[in-house]
Formats: structure tokens, C-alpha cells, sequence
């Protein structure tokens, strides 16, 4: 028996080995380009990294130099379309999965609603910029910015919910009617809260997308230089990309530095909200399977 | 002959064009327990479901007929099918406890009714659990979670948690087939003490689960009920030749 | 739709297999006993090896049929003809056993002091014909025909009374003969009753009531 596979098994072994050095490459090269990029902004900006930096404001002086506005801007936004997306993409799932109709035109909305995250950020900032700026005439401000963005992010939101939604097993739900309840106490006492990690996951997730992008936020125009706190959600803004944006254009090689520095608090500031997403959906989920 | 908590008259269910049950009118004992056998996909579940209105949650259920609990008629118009099920309680085939505790399971239904002081849903709690034949077992874990529970436990769970709203009818489908042969004799025993209590149908694909727990049994072939009766008459000498050959083992 | 062969079957089948053997046995039993008691001849050895054979056959069904009970948990006819099967199988023991209590009697009085031979073959013919009857009942499953036991069973049960009146108030006969043919005649009276039990078993394993 030895004698016949040897070839045939040698071959076999040979493709696997192969197949597996290039996937192993691949990864190496992804992982390489990432860790490089990271170094090198990390060994760029850490000079520059200090309590002043997050606590000034922009100057012409790099050595002035901070991301104060950037920072309170971004947070603000931040804050505000988790708090505008959470009731309207957890509202819109639920009635989606929940009540609407098991009809053509349901599974039509909820195909397309997966296809809008997919639309290019700008656009939704010359569509803020048109409804939210002009027409509702709320100015250049933070809600306006908030807004572009909740919308922006609220199908990754509908889409997460609903996928929690959907992992609370049918029998749960038949069990509660069973007892007589009605289509909304079961949403509300047996279906939401075990959905509720996978809703808040999503939503945190959306939040720090909504950091990240500069696209809309410049088409909004949030401000390119900003040197008071914004108080209220009717002020002038910036954001954290843009200020990165501002620095990496200015000729000065210690603004390149600086911008540097930017992209490791903007990292930190993603990687906490990553990591409190994590911890969430792990602390539930440890709930629910014991 | 003792009263008939559940009558059925001519009731029919459509599944689109799928006529699931067939022109069904049967009389429910009260205080007995009343065994539906029949092959698979006989319609004996969907004629389960129509006693507590449950094929309204299927979109493509139709309901034709008049299902009468202790006297009125639970499809009239101003019926409000959630006081239907109050009245009559379900436990289904997979346990279905809620990931909660012992307590938040059994204290679901009261708290839906509105009860909310904490020494009434305590007592409530106990009782329910005692008469699941649960309560020495969970006693000292009421605050774990549900999901901890063995399967006959849980399913036992599922049965206090029906009870805790005080229905009139237990319905039970299949209860025992995702359990093993220990905790299904416990629930057959608790079935048996309900029954003192309550008025429970069974629906069960295993014959001699019938025989040994229910007074009456109702046969059930492609949507139509072929015969019912006494359980013991059914099982020494049934009347219907098609009765006969599926409790013999000959289909089905 | 298709029926399939269960397990219960095979066990079902050998059930009934003996019975229709026992039968068979108590029929040659029976007869064998009847033509001594109306010729004579030396059918005593015979006659008690045939009896234990079907006590032996008996105990076989019973047996199985507890077998069969205690595994496959039978229902509906099966569960009735298991149970007819035991009671049958007890009758056609008894057949065999009242056969050799028969040619017991006989041994014990002189084979030329002949008792009552004219009765004794009268009623034995038509207890014979009543329990071939039942066996071709037992063997076909046929109520009709079981039922016609009814009236033979009276018959039998009266020719056996007014012997009996006979017997005490007639003269001419000696105690040998008086006694010997009282005791064959009630022996083929019991033989008699048991094939109308048969009967009614047979009656019982297909409609689930016994002959009124």
C-alpha cells in the first residue's frame, strides 16, 4: 500500500506546505506593512506626545501646538451620534425583524439598508451639508456634524442589531407569547435583553467609525482652526482628522511630527472604544451561555 | 362523563393551500389527560396550538371552526388572544427557558399580569415550583441562571413557569422527546398529580407514553381525528381498523 | 400504505405455531381416549405421554407470551391474542389432561365389564364434533363458527344431567358400571366445556368481546 500513494501523497504535501508558506507570507506582509506604519508614526510622534498636546490649542507655533478642540470635538461627536443612532437603529431593526411583515418589500429594505454602508463617506457630507446646514439651517455645528455622521453609521448599526436580534432563538420568543404576552412585552423583557450586547457592540463599533472619518466632516466644514472649547452642540467644530489633516499639509517638518502624535491619540482613542466593544459582548455573552 | 373544558366544533387549519387539520370536533375532559397520537405531520401539534391561539403568531395560518374554553369561544372577534393564553398554558418539546435566573423565569408570567410586590411573586414562585416537583431541587439556586440546569430540570422549569399564572388547561407538546428515560418518568409522575389540578393534553409520538400516562386518547391521521376514546378501551380493543395498525406498529 | 414486518411478529407467529400444534396433539389425544373408552384397548401409556407433552407446551406458550408482553409492550389484537393464546394453550392442556383421566378410569375396571358403552359413544361423538369445531375456529380465527359451540355446549351439558338422574335411579347397573360411565361422562362434559372456552377466545382475539 506504501509503495502506490507514495507519489500521490508526496504531492498532496508538497501543495499543502506551499499553500501554507503562502498564506503565512501574506499575512507576514499585511502584518509587516501595519507594524512598520505603526512604528514609524509611533517613533515620528512620541516626541511629541505630552499633557500639553492634548491640552492646548492649534497654534502657528508647533512648539504651542494642541489637539484640545480636535480632541473635545471628536468626543462630542462621538457622544452624540452614538446617542442619536442607538434609539433610531435599534428602533428600526426591531421593527424590521420583529413586527414588519415577512414580505418582498421587507427583505427589499433590509438588503438595501446593508448596501448603503457601503456608499462613499463624502457623500454623505454634501448630504449633510445640504439638509442639516442649510435647509434645517443648524449652521456648520456640532449637531449638524453629528447628524451626517448618525447617518453615515446608522446602517452598521440597524445591521448589528439586527443580527443580535437575530440570535435570540424563536423559542424563547413563542415561549413568552405562551404565557400571554403581548408582541411588545416580549420584545422589551425577553428579546432585548439578550440582544442588548450585540446592540451595544454594534453601536460602540459605529461610534468609532464615526471618529475616524475626515471626508464628511470636511465637507460639513468643520472649522480648520479652532481655539475654544465647544460648549454646545449648536458650536463650531473640529475633529480629530482634520486637525492631522491641517498639521500633515503645513510645511514645517515639526508639524509633521506633530500630526504624527495626532494619529496615536486618534489610534489610543479607537482602540479604547474597540476594546470596550470587546469587553462588552464578552461580559454578556459569558451571562447568557452559563 | 365529566365536563369538557375544551370543545372543538368543524375547526380547520390552513397553512396557505395546506390543509393541516381537517374538520376537527372533539371534546377535552376536564381534570383528565387527554394523549393526541397520530404519524408525523398528522396536524396533531397545529390542532394543539389552536387551543391557546398560537398558529395566529404563523403568518400563513388560517383558523376555521370554533374552539370553545369552559363555554365561550376563545376565536370571537373580541377575544384577546393574549387572555387566552393566560388560561391556557404551554410547554413545548426543546426546553425554552429564558437566560435568567430560577426566579425571573418562574416569576415571568405574574410579573406580566401586573404583580409586582415581592412577597406575593415569592410566594407564587414557591408554589409554582413546588407543584413542578422542582422546588427542593432549585430551593438554594434561585438566583443562578436557568441555562445551568439539566435538561429535565429546565423543562420542568418551563412547566412552574406555566403554572405561575394560574392557567385552566396545560398544554404539552411532545414535553418528554428531548429528555432522557429518568427525567421523563418524573414528568410523567408530575403530569399525573397535574391532572388533579389541571386539565392537561398531551401530544406524543411515542405510543406507550400514551398508554401509561393518559385517560383518553385521540388519534389523529392526515389532519382528521380518526378515533377517540378511553385509553384503555383504545389501546385492548380500538374500533377503527387505521387506530389499530398504527398502535400495533404496523405505519407510522 | 405499506406494512412492515415487526419485531413482534416472528415471536407472534411461534406463539401460534404451537397452539395449532397443541391443538393437533389434544385432537389425536381426545379421540385416542374416546375410542378406548368406547372399544377398549391399551392406549394408557399413550395417552399419558401425549398429556405431558401438551402440559409441556403449555408452560412453552405462557412463557413466550410473558416474553413478548414484557418486551414489545403489545397492543390493541396483539396484546389480545397473546392473551388468548395463554388461556387457549391452558384449555387444550386440560383437553389432554381430562383425556388421560379417561383412559385412567378405564384401566381401573375390568375391560369386559364394558361401562354404559351405547351413551358414552353418543355423547362422545358430539363432545368430538365440538371440539373439532372450535380447533377449525381456533385455526381460521372465524367467529361464526364459533358460535355455533352455543348450542352443542347445551346439548352436551344436558345429555350429562339427565345421565346423571338416569344413572342414579337405574337398578340394572352395577356400581362398576354406574360409576366408571358418571366419571367418563363428566370428563367429556369438562372436555366439552373447554372447547366452548376456546371459542370464546377466539371470539375475544378478533372482535375484543367474548360470545354472549
Amino acid at each position: 500500500m506504501k509503495a502506490r500513494d507514495t507519489g500521490r501523497e508526496t504531492r498532496r504535501r508538497l501543495t499543502g506546505t506551499v499553500l501554507l508558506s503562502l498564506f503565512v507570507l501574506s499575512t507576514g506582509i499585511a502584518i509587516i506593512a501595519l507594524a512598520v506604519l505603526i512604528m514609524d508614526t509611533a517613533s515620528d510622534g512620541a516626541p511629541w506626545l505630552s499633557w500639553h498636546l492634548l491640552t492646548s490649542f492649534p497654534s502657528r507655533d508647533p512648539k504651542q501646538a494642541g489637539l484640545r478642540s480636535a480632541l473635545l470635538g471628536s468626543i462630542w461627536i462621538a457622544a452624540l451620534t452614538g446617542a442619536i443612532c442607538f434609539p433610531l437603529g435599534v428602533g428600526s431593526a426591531i421593527y424590521l425583524h420583529e413586527y414588519a411583515p415577512k414580505n418582498r418589500l421587507t427583505s427589499f429594505i433590509n438588503l438595501n439598508i446593508f448596501n448603503l454602508s457601503g456608499v462613499p463617506s463624502i457623500l454623505y457630507g454634501l448630504l449633510g451639508l445640504g439638509l442639516f446646514v442649510d435647509l434645517l439651517a443648524l449652521g456648520r455645528s456640532i449637531i449638524a456634524g453629528a447628524l451626517t455622521m448618525a447617518l453615515l453609521v446608522l446602517p452598521m448599526v440597524i445591521v448589528a442589531s439586527r443580527e443580535a436580534l437575530v440570535t435570540v432563538p424563536e423559542g424563547r420568543r413563542f415561549g413568552a407569547y405562551a404565557l400571554g404576552a403581548s408582541q411588545w412585552q416580549v420584545v422589551r423583557r425577553v428579546v432585548l435583553p439578550e440582544a442588548l450586547p450585540g446592540i451595544l457592540t454594534g453601536t460602540v463599533l459605529a461610534m468609532s467609525r464615526a471618529i475616524g472619518e475626515a471626508a464628511p466632516m470636511i465637507a460639513i466644514s468643520a472649522l480648520l482652526y479652532v481655539t475654544f472649547d465647544p460648549t454646545s452642540p449648536l458650536d463650531r467644530f473640529t475633529v480629530l482628522p482634520i486637525q492631522i489633516f491641517n498639521w500633515v499639509s503645513r510645511p514645517q517638518a515639526a508639524f509633521a511630527g506633530l500630526a504624527a502624535a495626532g494619529i496615536i491619540v486618534l489610534l489610543v482613542l479607537l482602540l479604547a472604544m474597540n476594546a470596550a466593544a470587546i469587553i462588552i459582548r464578552d461580559r454578556y455573552q459569558k451571562r447568557v451561555r452559563e | 362523563m365529566s365536563s369538557l373544558t375544551i370543545e372543538t366544533k368543524a375547526l380547520s387549519v390552513w397553512f396557505g393551500r395546506n390543509h393541516a387539520v381537517r374538520n376537527i370536533s372533539l371534546g377535552i375532559p376536564a381534570n383528565r389527560i387527554t394523549a393526541i397520537i397520530g404519524p408525523s405531520g398528522c396536524g396533531k401539534s397545529t390542532l394543539l396550538r389552536c387551543f391557546n391561539r398560537m398558529n395566529d403568531l404563523i403568518p400563513t395560518a388560517r383558523v376555521e371552526g370554533v374552539v370553545l374554553l369552559n363555554g365561550e369561544n376563545i376565536y370571537e372577534s373580541d377575544v384577546d388572544p393574549t387572555e387566552v393564553r393566560r388560561r391556557v398554558g404551554m410547554v413545548f418539546q426543546k426546553p425554552n427557558p429564558f437566560p435568567k435566573s430560577v426566579y425571573e423565569n418562574a416569576a415571568f408570567g405574574p410579573r406580566l399580569n401586573g404583580i409586582g410586590s415581592e412577597s406575593e411573586l415569592n410566594s407564587i414562585v414557591r408554589r409554582s415550583l413546588e407543584a413542578a416537583a422542582l422546588w427542593d431541587e432549585v430551593k438554594d439556586r434561585l438566583d443562578d441562571s436557568a441555562i445551568g440546569l439539566s435538561g429535565g430540570q429546565q423543562q420542568r422549569l418551563c412547566i412552574a413557569r406555566a403554572l405561575a399564572v394560574d392557567p385552566e388547561v396545560i398544554l404539552m407538546d411532545e414535553p418528554c422527546s428531548a429528555l432522557d428515560p429518568q427525567a421523563t418518568a418524573k414528568i410523567e409522575q408530575l403530569m399525573t398529580e397535574l391532572a388533579r389540578s389541571y386539565t392537561v393534553v398531551v401530544v406524543t409520538h411515542n405510543m406507550q407514553q400514551a398508554a401509561r400516562v393518559s385517560n383518553y386518547t385521540a388519534f389523529m391521521y392526515l389532519g382528521e381525528m380518526v378515533e377517540f376514546g378511553l385509553t384503555d378501551e383504545i389501546f385492548e380493543n380500538p374500533k377503527n381498523e387505521l387506530t389499530e395498525n398504527y398502535i400495533t406498529g404496523r405505519f407510522g | 400504505m405499506s406494512f412492515s414486518a415487526r419485531p413482534l411478529d416472528s415471536g407472534l407467529n411461534a406463539v401460534s405455531e404451537t397452539i395449532l400444534e397443541m391443538a393437533d396433539l389434544a385432537e389425536r389425544t381426545v379421540s385416542a381416549s374416546v375410542v378406548a373408552a368406547a372399544h377398549g384397548g391399551e392406549l394408557d401409556t399413550q395417552v399419558r405421554v401425549w398429556s405431558n407433552e401438551l402440559q409441556g407446551k403449555y408452560d412453552d406458550v405462557e412463557e413466550k407470551a410473558v416474553e413478548l408482553i414484557a418486551r414489545y409492550q403489545p397492543v390493541a389484537s396483539d396484546l389480545r391474542v397473546i392473551k388468548s393464546s395463554m388461556k387457549v394453550a391452558y384449555d387444550l392442556a386440560r383437553l389432554g389432561r381430562y383425556a388421560y383421566d379417561i383412559v385412567q378410569v378405564l384401566s381401573l375396571i375390568d375391560r369386559g365389564k364394558a361401562a354404559d358403552r351405547a351413551f358414552l359413544e353418543k355423547m362422545s361423538q358430539k363432545v368430538l364434533k365440538m371440539m373439532r369445531l372450535s380447533f377449525t375456529a381456533l385455526r381460521i380465527r372465524e367467529v361464526a363458527i364459533a358460535r355455533q359451540l352455543i348450542e352443542m355446549d347445551n346439548e352436551v351439558d344436558q345429555m350429562y344431567r339427565d345421565y346423571l338422574k338416569g344413572v342414579m335411579s337405574n337398578p340394572s347397573l352395577t356400581p362398576a358400571e354406574a360409576v366408571s360411565t358418571a366419571l367418563i361422562a363428566r370428563h367429556l362434559e369438562r372436555i366439552a366445556d373447554h372447547a366452548w372456552y376456546i371459542a370464546q377466545s377466539v371470539s375475544y382475539m378478533v372482535t375484543g368481546t367474548y360470545i354472549v
